[in-house]
């Protein structure tokens, strides 16, 4: 099975307006979440912008926004049941 | 609140819009829009109307730019005006920390209270174990009498219904010397004779009312003056700030507009130095112990509440100091500006004349975001050589006590006490008469600096950068 893909935008932007909390996400998963997601960070995603509220990600392509560590978890939950379905 | 919440990031917002207009050089021009543009009408109020919202925007704005913001005839004066006075330089505020009056929710007092959960119970364990007899029950429910009670806690506990609760009034619960108090409306009010400027109280507020003064204006008046020299001396924990190397963190500095950067931790390596020779000699001389007094917060705290303790405090400056004179002597016509996770370094720098301002690493990050530089994108700038992980290490609690140990050896028991809370107030004093070790360290901030009220990362995840930093 494919990893799930997550990235998080490591810009100063969404790292000064409450990503930093974001960058402990993989303290949050089981040893078995783990195995399922691949976190990365990746350069300013550059949608601090417009209308959108960081902090910014994106899980398997799809964006998110205003994201904080504990709604980001239960997304990648969610996508974790959705792909061992 | 140690938690990231709205105020905080109301703050930073403001911080950043702030910098961006001066970099466009478009302040006094379109400060005014701020409020409205930050809390539109289509947007659901925070308070009761959108009007309070931006009238607290207001005030939070008017703090920024340096003024003082107790007077009412504040409301008399346009945003425009305070532009125009801020960038003329008439902006002398005194305070460092301040209440905003408007933001204030005059939270009631702290006190153990009664919720409709309570079901008047056959048992009622709160009468029976009430100390002082301050429980009565009105009406079939319990009621506690406020004169009578003592905040023992105690009914809370046996209340099988967990029907009683604390209300807190989180800036006075978290305040360590009780200088922030109510006046006859419930507002509160920051004791300048008693106030160590540790900062608990403006990271407790819920409501983002304490505000810090804030010398921005000033700062980037220096540094888009092509006459002036501004050099920036970043405190060490800014390493455990950011999720880059140490020569991509000074790079990123340098790049906001600083002629140099040089960092504190060198000021750290002649403190570390001269507390080892202090401490020698001390001992020496027969005295029982001594602590450092590198933290503002402690110091200041031993100034105001606990002067038993000043013949025990080392002399030695800290490195802020022995940095900034550096930086004076190697570049004697420069502005230096000292950034770094604490507030009361604003008070210690009054006293500095080589320091001329002091930027908190919110606002740092602020300046970052408004010129567009990504910390992880910098190459790198070449460190000085004559900093080792010792300096570096003053970042966090037991930094200084590894330091001095590593420069003296291990001839004197040593300690490091992390912050400032009721039981190592009475733990220091105690000391006077009976200390823990001989070299004492003592943080006003649990985890030390990296923990400081204006720092940006959470203390977990800067304790992990900082160590690959030490290294």
């Amino acid at each position: 099975m494919e990893k799930i893909k997550v990235k998080l935008c490591a810009g100063t932007m969404c790292y000064v307006m409450g990503g930093a909390q974001l960058m402990e996400i993989n303290d949050l998963l089981s040893d078995e979440e783990k195995s399922f997601v691949e976190i990365s960070l990746s350069p300013c995603l550059q949608r601090c912008n417009g209308e959108e509220r960081p902090p910014f990600a994106e899980i398997n392509g799809k964006p998110l926004q205003g994201v904080n560590k504990e709604t980001l978890l239960q997304i990648i939950k969610e996508e974790i049941k959705n792909a061992v379905r | 609140m140690l938690y990231d919440n709205f105020a905080m990031l109301t703050k930073r917002e403001l911080l950043i819009r702030i910098v961006k207009l001066l970099k466009e050089d478009e302040l006094i021009t379109k400060l005014k829009y701020l409020p409205v543009e930050m809390r539109p009408r289509n947007k659901r109020p925070v308070r009761c109307c959108v009007h309070k919202d931006r009238y607290i925007l207001k005030h939070k704005i008017i703090s920024i730019l340096g003024f003082e913001i107790t007077d009412e005839e504040i409301d008399l004066i346009h945003l425009s005006d305070f532009a125009r006075m801020a960038m003329a330089n008439k902006n002398m505020k005194e305070n460092i920390l301040s209440v905003v009056h408007e933001a204030c929710s005059a939270c009631i007092q702290s006190q153990y209270a009664v919720t409709n959960l309570c079901r008047g119970c056959e048992g009622r364990p709160c009468v029976m174990n009430c100390p002082k007899n301050a429980i009565s029950f009105i009406g079939g429910k319990a009621n506690i009498s406020s004169v009578d009670c003592v905040s023992c806690g105690l009914c809370q506990k046996v209340c099988p219904y967990h029907a009683i609760v604390f209300t807190p009034v989180p800036c006075e619960d978290v305040c360590p010397v009780k200088a922030i108090t109510k006046d006859a409306e419930g507002v509160e009010h920051i004791d300048k004779t008693k106030c160590i400027y540790c900062g608990k109280c403006m990271q407790a507020c819920p409501y983002g009312a304490i505000m810090e003064r804030s010398k921005i204006i000033d700062i980037h008046k220096s540094l888009s003056n092509p006459k002036k020299k501004v050099i920036a001396i970043p405190a060490p924990a800014i390493f455990g700030q950011f999720n880059a190397t140490p020569g991509q963190v000074l790079a990123a500095i340098k790049q906001i507009g600083f002629d140099d950067v040089v960092e504190v931790a060198l000021g750290a390596e002649t403190t570390a130095a001269n507390e080892a020779k202090e401490l020698e000699e001390k001992m020496q001389e027969g005295q029982p112990f001594m602590t450092t007094s590198c933290c503002p917060a402690y110091t200041g705290w031993v100034e105001k509440h606990a002067p038993m303790l000043k013949p025990f405090v080392s002399e030695t400056r800290s490195p802020m100091v022995y940095a900034a004179r550096y930086a004076k002597e190697k570049y004697p016509d420069a502005e230096v500006v000292f950034i770094g996770p604490c507030l009361a370094k604003r008070h210690e720098a009054d006293s500095v004349p080589e320091v001329d301002y002091v930027m908190s690493f919110e606002e740092l990050g602020a300046f970052m975001v408004a010129y567009n530089i990504d910390v992880d994108n910098c190459s790198e700038k070449e460190l000085n050589r004559d900093v080792t992980k010792y300096g570096r290490g003053f970042a966090q609690a037991g930094g200084v006590q590894a330091a001095v140990v590593h420069a003296i050896g291990d001839k004197y028991t040593n300690e490091h006490i992390e912050g400032l809370d009721k039981k190592n107030q009475a733990l220091l004093k105690s000391m006077a008469k009976k200390p823990v070790a001989q070299f004492v360290e003592v943080m006003a901030c649990d985890g030390g600096c990296i923990n400081g009220p204006c720092s940006l990362a959470p203390l977990t995840l800067a304790k992990r950068q900082i160590k690959k930093v030490l290294e």
